[in-house]
């Protein structure tokens, strides 16, 4: 009987512990894999990384001077819009993730410190 | 054998003697599991609730008790179905007790079979064999290989009725032979990249126990051990991942109902449109980027072969040649799937990928008016310079000539020579 109540015991400190686990170090790793994927996936239509590679190509292979100009400005645009959006996006995830760590400590100090 | 090459290249034979199983509840007495089992059902009932009485109070401290008892059991209705922990994070140097990645699927099956084999005197491999064939996973893995569950079954209990096959174990042998079956389950799960041991290990595992009974039902319906490894491994993948993969992968998924978006000009902007490419042709890119094609499994030379030589930067033109039906097309798929990660060499990198269907393209067409759309082909291939051409079935190419025109293959020669 003894055996079977330490068990007991011993699983409700273990279920505290997994939810912790869970919300804190899988979350964790579960938040930053979404948000690099999500990067990756915007890349497709942003395309930062290409851009960059390419920022002296002229755009849709027209060689001309003015295409080269034009390729150069356009290009130029494509990244400063591209540092917004994922300045935005980065500081949503921020956000988000703070909110995150914190709800459970928020939580349990109102229960047990609020008036 | 490839199941005892992977286990030598995985190290695993090594890592063996690491594992160990050890269960608390399995060294208890009945009544007191049965106490175990019950205090924890209803202390998750109380806490239940509890937490949606709590939630609804006019007390705002009780009122986000109650939210944080009903989040905690969200967590656990998120995590149904796992083991204490994953093999991600299994420790790499110290002992491992495999009790903690059991699923609670595979741990019910362990403990039924455990109390049976107790109370009956049964061969505890036995009894977990007629157990886990109770099972949906298992039933369907069976049916893969041709065989009837029920016809297993009756043999099972066959063997185990006969009064020459009965042993008399007691619980500490049990224990033992649950050991050796978990940890051989275990190995399997590890093998197979799977996060718990699940119920189709445990029954994957009893090929291995060594058991003079349980061999006895392999070996009477023929059963080897890869294949029914490879049946277990594609149930269990069919009832976890039928949502995510590839529509390509036949049965575990449904097909897309979207439309398919074609992307016109690369990502770089330096590519042009090709219209008339695009009329008699299939974009696998396009296919790729939704998902529709591109899971390969094995052909890991040939595919990467075929990236080598298309990203070389003299003649870089491939012919793959085989049988209908061994992969050709697939591996090519898997290019386009490739490309659209960005996980290919640098030549290779934001082109696309592009099938010609020869088929429309000498449909209705007089031989002027297909040499036309040939050159303009050509032409659009060359201005756009991120085309990659795919054309199946490239003997037919040839059966498009006549006497007094070029066929469709000389009239496209001049991409294969671009690069030389």
């Amino acid at each position: 009987m003894n055996f079977s109540l330490t068990y007991l015991a011993g699983r409700f400190a273990y279920r505290i512990s997994d939810f912790f686990h869970h919300w804190y170090i899988d979350a964790s790793k579960v938040f930053f894999h979404k948000f690099i994927s999500f990067l990756e996936s915007l890349d497709q239509a942003i395309a930062m990384r290409v851009t960059l590679k390419y920022f002296f190509q002229p755009l849709f292979k027209d060689y001309t001077f003015i295409g080269r100009i034009l390729g150069v400005v356009f290009r130029t645009g494509r990244i400063l819009m591209g540092l917004a959006i994922y300045a935005f996006i980065l500081a949503i995830f921020l956000a988000i993730y703070a909110l995150w760590l914190s709800a459970p400590v928020i939580m349990l100090f109102y229960i047990f410190y609020a008036r | 054998m490839p199941l005892e090459q992977n286990k030598s290249q995985t190290g695993l034979s090594e890592q063996a003697g690491r594992f160990y199983f050890r269960e608390a509840r399995f060294l208890m007495t009945l009544p007191g599991r049965i106490l175990v089992r019950t205090a924890s059902y209803v202390s998750y009932i109380v806490f239940m609730v509890a937490g949606f009485v709590l939630a609804f109070s006019d007390i705002s401290q009780l009122r986000v008790a109650g939210i944080f008892i009903l989040v905690f059991f969200a967590d656990m209705i998120f995590h149904f179905g796992e083991g204490d922990e994953p093999f991600s994070e299994m420790s790499k140097e110290r002992k491992v007790n495999l009790a903690r990645y059991l699923s609670p699927a595979a741990y019910s099956a362990l403990e039924k079979s455990f109390d049976r084999s107790l109370i009956s005197r049964n061969n505890f491999f036995l009894e977990t064999a007629k157990e886990l064939l109770s099972r949906k996973e298992i039933k369907e893995g069976l049916i893969r290989l041709d065989l009837k569950p029920e016809e297993v079954g009756h043999k099972i209990i066959s063997l185990m009725a006969s009064e020459e096959n009965r042993n008399h174990f007691d619980k500490k042998a049990t224990l033992e032979m649950a050991e050796v079956l978990v940890v051989n389950a275990g190995m399997r799960s590890i093998l197979n990249n799977r996060q718990f041991i699940e119920t189709v290990d445990l029954f994957s595992g009893l090929l291995f126990v060594g058991d003079e009974k349980t061999d006895r039902i392999f070996n009477t319906f023929s059963v080897e051990a890869t294949d029914l490894e490879l049946a277990m491994l594609l149930s269990s993948l069919k009832k976890k991942w039928s949502f995510s993969l590839p529509s390509s992968v036949g049965g575990f998924s449904f097909e897309t109902q979207r439309e398919l978006r074609h992307r016109v000009v690369n990502r770089a902007w330096t590519s042009r449109p090709t219209p008339m490419l695009d009329k008699f042709s299939k974009d696998l890119t396009d296919l790729a980027r939704e998902n529709e094609v591109g899971f390969i499994i094995g052909h890991g030379n040939d595919y990467q072969r075929l990236a080598d030589t298309l990203s070389r930067p003299i003649n870089p033109n491939a012919l793959l040649v085989g049988e209908e039906g061994v992969g050709k097309e697939t591996i090519v798929m898997h290019l386009a799937r490739q490309i659209v990660k960005d996980e290919v060499p640098s030549p290779l990198f934001d082109k696309r990928l592009v099938s010609l269907e020869i088929a429309s393209l000498v449909a209705g067409a007089s031989s002027e008016e297909m040499q036309s759309r040939l050159k303009k082909i050509t032409e659009e291939i060359f201005m756009a310079g991120n085309v990659i051409l795919y054309i199946p079935d490239f003997h037919n190419l040839v059966k498009t000539s006549g006497n007094y025109y070029l066929s469709a293959a000389d009239a496209l020669m001049p991409i294969t020579y671009w690069h030389t």
